[in-house]
Protein backbone atom coordinates (compact mmCIF):
# COMPACT_ATOMS: atom_id res chain seq x y z
CA UNK A 1 0.00 0.00 0.00
CA UNK A 2 1.03 3.57 -0.35
CA UNK A 3 1.57 5.56 2.78
CA UNK A 4 -0.81 8.25 4.03
CA UNK A 5 -0.26 10.58 6.98
CA UNK A 6 -1.89 13.87 7.84
CA UNK A 7 -0.17 16.15 10.36
CA UNK A 8 -1.26 19.44 11.86
CA UNK A 9 1.83 21.55 12.35
CA UNK A 10 2.81 22.87 15.74
CA UNK A 11 5.93 24.94 16.24
CA UNK A 12 8.48 22.59 17.75
CA UNK A 13 11.75 23.16 15.87
CA UNK A 14 13.36 26.43 16.96
CA UNK A 15 15.66 26.71 13.96
CA UNK A 16 12.80 26.20 11.50
CA UNK A 17 10.70 28.73 13.43
CA UNK A 18 13.45 31.34 13.15
CA UNK A 19 13.82 30.70 9.41
CA UNK A 20 10.06 31.06 9.00
CA UNK A 21 10.13 34.39 10.84
CA UNK A 22 12.94 35.56 8.56
CA UNK A 23 10.85 34.57 5.52
CA UNK A 24 8.12 36.91 6.76
CA UNK A 25 10.55 39.78 7.24
CA UNK A 26 11.47 39.43 10.90
CA UNK A 27 15.25 39.35 10.91
CA UNK A 28 15.94 40.66 14.41
CA UNK A 29 15.26 37.50 16.40
CA UNK A 30 17.07 36.15 19.46
CA UNK A 31 16.52 32.80 21.10
CA UNK A 32 17.81 30.79 24.02
CA UNK A 33 17.23 27.77 26.19
CA UNK A 34 15.94 29.96 29.00
CA UNK A 35 12.97 32.31 28.67
CA UNK A 36 13.77 35.97 28.12
CA UNK A 37 11.63 38.98 29.06
CA UNK A 38 9.51 40.51 26.30
CA UNK A 39 9.73 44.29 26.14
CA UNK A 40 6.07 44.81 25.49
CA UNK A 41 3.28 47.14 26.48
CA UNK A 42 4.31 49.07 29.63
CA UNK A 43 3.58 46.93 32.65
CA UNK A 44 3.34 43.70 30.70
CA UNK A 45 5.58 40.88 31.97
CA UNK A 46 5.72 38.35 29.18
CA UNK A 47 8.54 35.92 28.56
CA UNK A 48 9.56 33.87 25.54
CA UNK A 49 12.32 31.54 24.39
CA UNK A 50 12.26 33.06 20.90
CA UNK A 51 12.01 36.86 20.94
CA UNK A 52 11.32 39.08 17.93
CA UNK A 53 12.52 42.63 18.47
CA UNK A 54 10.17 45.54 17.79
CA UNK A 55 10.27 46.78 14.23
CA UNK A 56 8.23 48.13 11.33
CA UNK A 57 5.72 45.31 11.53
CA UNK A 58 5.39 45.11 15.31
CA UNK A 59 5.17 47.98 17.77
CA UNK A 60 6.26 45.76 20.66
CA UNK A 61 8.43 42.70 20.99
CA UNK A 62 6.64 39.40 20.59
CA UNK A 63 7.85 35.87 20.94
CA UNK A 64 7.29 32.18 21.34
CA UNK A 65 7.32 30.47 24.73
CA UNK A 66 8.34 26.81 24.87
CA UNK A 67 5.74 24.68 26.65
CA UNK A 68 6.44 21.56 28.70
CA UNK A 69 5.73 19.35 25.65
CA UNK A 70 8.45 21.14 23.66
CA UNK A 71 6.16 23.14 21.39
CA UNK A 72 6.29 26.92 21.10
CA UNK A 73 3.24 29.11 21.66
CA UNK A 74 3.01 32.67 20.34
CA UNK A 75 3.01 35.56 22.80
CA UNK A 76 1.88 38.69 20.94
CA UNK A 77 0.65 41.99 22.40
CA UNK A 78 -2.98 42.77 21.66
CA UNK A 79 -2.00 45.98 19.90
CA UNK A 80 0.00 43.97 17.33
CA UNK A 81 -2.56 41.23 16.77
CA UNK A 82 -4.20 43.17 13.95
CA UNK A 83 -1.20 42.51 11.76
CA UNK A 84 0.03 39.41 13.55
CA UNK A 85 -3.28 37.58 13.91
CA UNK A 86 -4.59 34.21 12.81
CA UNK A 87 -3.94 34.80 9.11
CA UNK A 88 -0.34 35.77 9.81
CA UNK A 89 0.14 32.74 12.07
CA UNK A 90 -1.12 30.53 9.23
CA UNK A 91 1.45 32.04 6.87
CA UNK A 92 4.11 31.50 9.52
CA UNK A 93 2.95 27.89 9.97
CA UNK A 94 3.30 27.25 6.24
CA UNK A 95 6.85 28.60 6.15
CA UNK A 96 7.69 26.75 9.36
CA UNK A 97 6.32 23.48 7.97
CA UNK A 98 8.34 24.01 4.79
CA UNK A 99 11.66 24.52 6.60
CA UNK A 100 11.05 21.75 9.15
CA UNK A 101 9.99 19.29 6.44
CA UNK A 102 12.82 20.02 4.00
CA UNK A 103 15.32 19.67 6.82
CA UNK A 104 13.92 16.25 7.78
CA UNK A 105 13.81 15.10 4.16
CA UNK A 106 17.46 15.91 3.58
CA UNK A 107 18.34 14.22 6.87
CA UNK A 108 16.55 11.10 5.62
CA UNK A 109 18.42 11.01 2.33
CA UNK A 110 15.86 12.31 -0.14
CA UNK A 111 16.42 14.46 -3.21
CA UNK A 112 13.67 17.07 -3.12
CA UNK A 113 11.90 18.77 -6.01
CA UNK A 114 9.57 21.62 -5.08
CA UNK A 115 6.38 22.70 -6.83
CA UNK A 116 4.22 25.68 -5.94
CA UNK A 117 0.47 25.18 -6.25
CA UNK A 118 -2.03 27.81 -7.34
CA UNK A 119 -3.74 27.71 -3.95
CA UNK A 120 -0.49 28.56 -2.15
CA UNK A 121 0.27 24.99 -1.13
CA UNK A 122 3.80 23.65 -1.60
CA UNK A 123 4.27 20.17 -3.07
CA UNK A 124 7.57 18.43 -2.34
CA UNK A 125 8.40 15.40 -4.49
CA UNK A 126 11.13 13.08 -3.33
CA UNK A 127 13.34 10.33 -4.53
CA UNK A 128 15.72 8.46 -2.29
CA UNK A 129 19.31 9.44 -3.17
CA UNK A 130 21.28 6.56 -4.65
CA UNK B 1 -5.40 19.40 -0.84
CA UNK B 2 -6.31 16.53 1.36
CA UNK B 3 -9.89 15.84 2.22
CA UNK B 4 -12.05 13.55 4.28
CA UNK B 5 -15.56 13.03 3.21
CA UNK B 6 -19.06 12.23 4.27
CA UNK B 7 -21.31 9.38 3.29
CA UNK B 8 -23.97 11.69 1.95
CA UNK B 9 -24.07 14.54 -0.51
CA UNK B 10 -24.15 12.44 -3.64
CA UNK B 11 -25.37 14.15 -6.80
CA UNK B 12 -26.17 10.70 -8.11
CA UNK B 13 -29.76 9.62 -7.52
CA UNK B 14 -28.65 5.99 -7.38
CA UNK B 15 -28.23 4.24 -4.05
CA UNK B 16 -25.07 2.23 -3.85
CA UNK B 17 -23.02 0.22 -1.38
CA UNK B 18 -20.94 2.12 1.14
CA UNK B 19 -17.16 2.06 0.97
CA UNK B 20 -15.35 2.53 4.28
CA UNK B 21 -12.68 5.13 3.57
CA UNK B 22 -9.54 5.95 5.55
CA UNK B 23 -8.44 8.98 3.53
CA UNK B 24 -8.89 10.85 0.28
CA UNK B 25 -6.58 13.11 -1.71
CA UNK B 26 -7.77 15.12 -4.67
CA UNK B 27 -4.32 15.24 -6.28
CA UNK B 28 -1.15 13.27 -5.69
CA UNK B 29 1.91 12.62 -7.84
CA UNK B 30 3.33 9.80 -5.73
CA UNK B 31 0.55 7.23 -6.09
CA UNK B 32 0.86 6.24 -9.72
CA UNK B 33 1.54 7.73 -13.13
CA UNK B 34 0.75 11.45 -13.44
CA UNK B 35 -1.50 13.40 -11.10
CA UNK B 36 -4.05 11.14 -9.45
CA UNK B 37 -6.90 11.26 -6.97
CA UNK B 38 -6.32 8.70 -4.23
CA UNK B 39 -8.72 6.76 -2.02
CA UNK B 40 -7.33 4.87 0.97
CA UNK B 41 -9.94 2.36 2.08
CA UNK B 42 -10.35 1.48 5.74
CA UNK B 43 -9.96 -2.07 7.01
CA UNK B 44 -7.32 -4.74 6.53
CA UNK B 45 -6.91 -8.11 8.26
CA UNK B 46 -3.65 -9.21 6.60
CA UNK B 47 -1.45 -7.87 9.40
CA UNK B 48 1.77 -7.55 7.39
CA UNK B 49 4.55 -6.83 9.91
CA UNK B 50 5.99 -3.38 9.30
CA UNK B 51 2.96 -2.06 7.43
CA UNK B 52 3.19 1.73 7.44
CA UNK B 53 -0.55 2.37 7.41
CA UNK B 54 -1.60 0.72 10.70
CA UNK B 55 -4.28 3.35 11.27
CA UNK B 56 -6.10 1.95 8.23
CA UNK B 57 -6.40 -1.59 9.65
CA UNK B 58 -9.45 -1.33 11.92
CA UNK B 59 -12.75 -2.10 10.21
CA UNK B 60 -14.44 0.29 12.62
CA UNK B 61 -12.33 3.32 11.70
CA UNK B 62 -12.60 5.77 8.85
CA UNK B 63 -15.85 7.01 7.38
CA UNK B 64 -18.43 5.43 5.12
CA UNK B 65 -18.89 7.00 1.70
CA UNK B 66 -21.65 6.02 -0.70
CA UNK B 67 -20.00 4.79 -3.87
CA UNK B 68 -22.17 7.02 -6.11
CA UNK B 69 -21.20 9.99 -3.94
CA UNK B 70 -17.54 9.11 -4.15
CA UNK B 71 -17.96 8.60 -7.87
CA UNK B 72 -19.40 12.10 -8.14
CA UNK B 73 -16.43 13.52 -6.32
CA UNK B 74 -13.92 11.70 -8.48
CA UNK B 75 -15.77 12.51 -11.71
CA UNK B 76 -15.64 16.20 -10.79
CA UNK B 77 -11.83 15.94 -10.58
CA UNK B 78 -11.51 14.22 -13.96
CA UNK B 79 -10.41 17.32 -15.89
CA UNK B 80 -7.45 17.80 -13.54
CA UNK B 81 -6.21 14.28 -12.88
CA UNK B 82 -4.99 11.41 -15.02
CA UNK B 83 -6.44 8.68 -12.89
CA UNK B 84 -7.57 7.27 -9.61
CA UNK B 85 -5.55 5.10 -7.25
CA UNK B 86 -7.18 2.86 -4.67
CA UNK B 87 -4.96 2.03 -1.71
CA UNK B 88 -5.61 1.07 1.85
CA UNK B 89 -6.38 -0.77 4.03
CA UNK B 90 -7.23 -3.66 1.75
CA UNK B 91 -9.51 -2.67 -1.14
CA UNK B 92 -10.53 -6.22 -2.02
CA UNK B 93 -11.98 -6.84 1.44
CA UNK B 94 -14.81 -4.56 0.29
CA UNK B 95 -15.30 -6.15 -3.14
CA UNK B 96 -18.92 -5.16 -3.79
CA UNK B 97 -18.31 -1.49 -2.96
CA UNK B 98 -15.02 -1.48 -4.87
CA UNK B 99 -16.70 -2.95 -7.94
CA UNK B 100 -19.52 -0.45 -7.74
CA UNK B 101 -17.05 2.45 -7.49
CA UNK B 102 -14.93 1.25 -10.39
CA UNK B 103 -18.02 0.69 -12.57
CA UNK B 104 -19.04 4.26 -11.77
CA UNK B 105 -15.63 5.65 -12.65
CA UNK B 106 -15.41 3.69 -15.90
CA UNK B 107 -18.95 4.66 -16.88
CA UNK B 108 -18.46 8.36 -16.26
CA UNK B 109 -14.78 9.10 -16.95
CA UNK B 110 -11.70 8.09 -18.92
CA UNK B 111 -9.56 8.03 -15.78
CA UNK B 112 -7.02 5.25 -15.42
CA UNK B 113 -7.27 2.97 -12.40
CA UNK B 114 -4.41 1.73 -10.20
CA UNK B 115 -5.20 -0.55 -7.26
CA UNK B 116 -2.92 -1.71 -4.44
CA UNK B 117 -3.62 -5.04 -2.75
CA UNK B 118 -1.91 -7.20 -0.14
CA UNK B 119 -3.38 -10.28 -1.82
CA UNK B 120 -1.64 -12.09 -4.64
CA UNK B 121 -3.28 -12.35 -8.05
CA UNK B 122 -3.95 -16.05 -7.40
CA UNK B 123 -5.76 -15.21 -4.17
CA UNK B 124 -7.76 -12.42 -5.78
CA UNK B 125 -8.76 -14.70 -8.64
CA UNK B 126 -10.87 -16.70 -6.20
CA UNK B 127 -13.11 -13.69 -5.56
CA UNK B 128 -16.44 -13.99 -7.44
CA UNK B 129 -16.23 -10.28 -8.30
CA UNK B 130 -12.65 -10.42 -9.57
CA UNK B 131 -13.25 -11.10 -13.29
CA UNK B 132 -15.24 -7.89 -13.59
CA UNK B 133 -13.00 -5.96 -11.22
CA UNK B 134 -10.02 -6.86 -13.38
CA UNK B 135 -11.74 -5.38 -16.45
CA UNK B 136 -11.82 -1.99 -14.72
CA UNK B 137 -8.20 -1.94 -13.50
CA UNK B 138 -5.17 -0.77 -15.50
CA UNK B 139 -2.50 -1.69 -12.95
CA UNK B 140 -2.81 -4.01 -9.96
CA UNK B 141 0.06 -3.98 -7.45
CA UNK B 142 -0.37 -7.30 -5.68
CA UNK B 143 1.17 -9.18 -2.79
CA UNK B 144 1.89 -8.91 0.93
CA UNK B 145 4.31 -6.31 2.21
CA UNK B 146 7.41 -8.22 3.38
CA UNK B 147 9.56 -5.96 5.52
CA UNK B 148 12.70 -8.08 4.95
CA UNK B 149 12.33 -7.42 1.21
CA UNK B 150 11.61 -3.72 1.53
CA UNK B 151 12.09 -1.96 -1.81
CA UNK B 152 10.08 1.29 -1.65
CA UNK B 153 10.56 2.08 -5.34
CA UNK B 154 8.29 2.21 -8.35
CA UNK B 155 5.16 1.86 -6.21
CA UNK B 156 6.42 -1.48 -4.85
CA UNK B 157 6.73 -1.52 -1.09
CA UNK B 158 8.69 -4.76 -1.13
CA UNK B 159 10.45 -6.69 -3.87
CA UNK B 160 8.02 -9.64 -3.76
CA UNK B 161 5.08 -7.48 -4.82
CA UNK B 162 4.06 -7.90 -8.44
CA UNK B 163 2.72 -5.22 -10.79
CA UNK B 164 0.09 -6.60 -13.17
CA UNK B 165 -0.68 -4.53 -16.27
CA UNK B 166 -4.21 -5.49 -17.28
CA UNK B 167 -4.38 -2.96 -20.13
CA UNK B 168 -1.81 -1.46 -22.50
CA UNK B 169 -2.28 2.02 -21.06
CA UNK B 170 0.87 1.85 -18.94
CA UNK B 171 4.23 0.13 -18.92
CA UNK B 172 6.80 -0.66 -16.19
CA UNK B 173 8.62 2.59 -17.09
CA UNK B 174 5.56 4.54 -15.96
CA UNK B 175 5.92 3.06 -12.49
CA UNK B 176 9.67 3.65 -12.32
CA UNK B 177 9.08 7.37 -12.89
CA UNK B 178 6.70 7.80 -9.94
CA UNK B 179 8.30 9.79 -7.07
CA UNK B 180 8.99 7.70 -3.98
CA UNK B 181 7.38 10.16 -1.63
CA UNK B 182 5.42 13.40 -1.61
CA UNK B 183 4.69 15.97 1.06
CA UNK B 184 2.08 18.65 0.46
CA UNK B 185 2.22 21.64 2.81
CA UNK B 186 -1.14 23.34 2.75
CA UNK B 187 -1.63 27.09 3.18
CA UNK B 188 -2.84 26.56 6.75
CA UNK B 189 0.35 24.69 7.65
CA UNK B 190 -1.15 21.19 7.66
CA UNK B 191 0.91 18.52 5.93
CA UNK B 192 -0.02 15.43 3.99
CA UNK B 193 2.74 12.87 3.44
CA UNK B 194 2.20 10.04 0.99
CA UNK B 195 4.03 7.63 -1.27
CA UNK B 196 5.70 4.24 -1.25
CA UNK B 197 8.70 5.38 0.80
CA UNK B 198 7.18 7.13 3.79
CA UNK B 199 8.91 10.09 5.36
CA UNK B 200 9.42 9.83 9.09
CA UNK B 201 7.52 12.83 10.39
CA UNK B 202 8.23 13.26 14.07
CA UNK B 203 5.36 14.77 16.06
CA UNK B 204 8.01 16.13 18.42
CA UNK B 205 9.57 18.09 15.56
CA UNK B 206 6.59 18.97 13.43
CA UNK B 207 3.68 18.70 15.80
CA UNK B 208 0.54 16.74 15.08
Amino acid sequence: MSHYTRIRTRFADREALQKALEDLGFDDVVSGDDPMPLRGYPGAQGQAHVVVRAGEQNQYEFGFLREADGTYVARIEAVDRGKLGAAWLSRLALRYAYHATVSRLHDQGFDVVEERQQDGAIRLLMRRMA
Amino acid sequence: MGERGPRTGSRSSRAGPALRVHGFLAASRANGPGVRAVVWVQGCSLGCPGCFNPASHSFAGGEEWSTPGLGDRIAALAPDVEGITISGGEPFLQPAALLDLLREIRRRTRLSVVVFSGFSLAELSRLPEFPELREHIDILLAGRFVAAERLARGLLGSANKVPHFFTDRYSPDDLRNVPDCEVVINPDGTLVATGIDPVAMSPQELGK
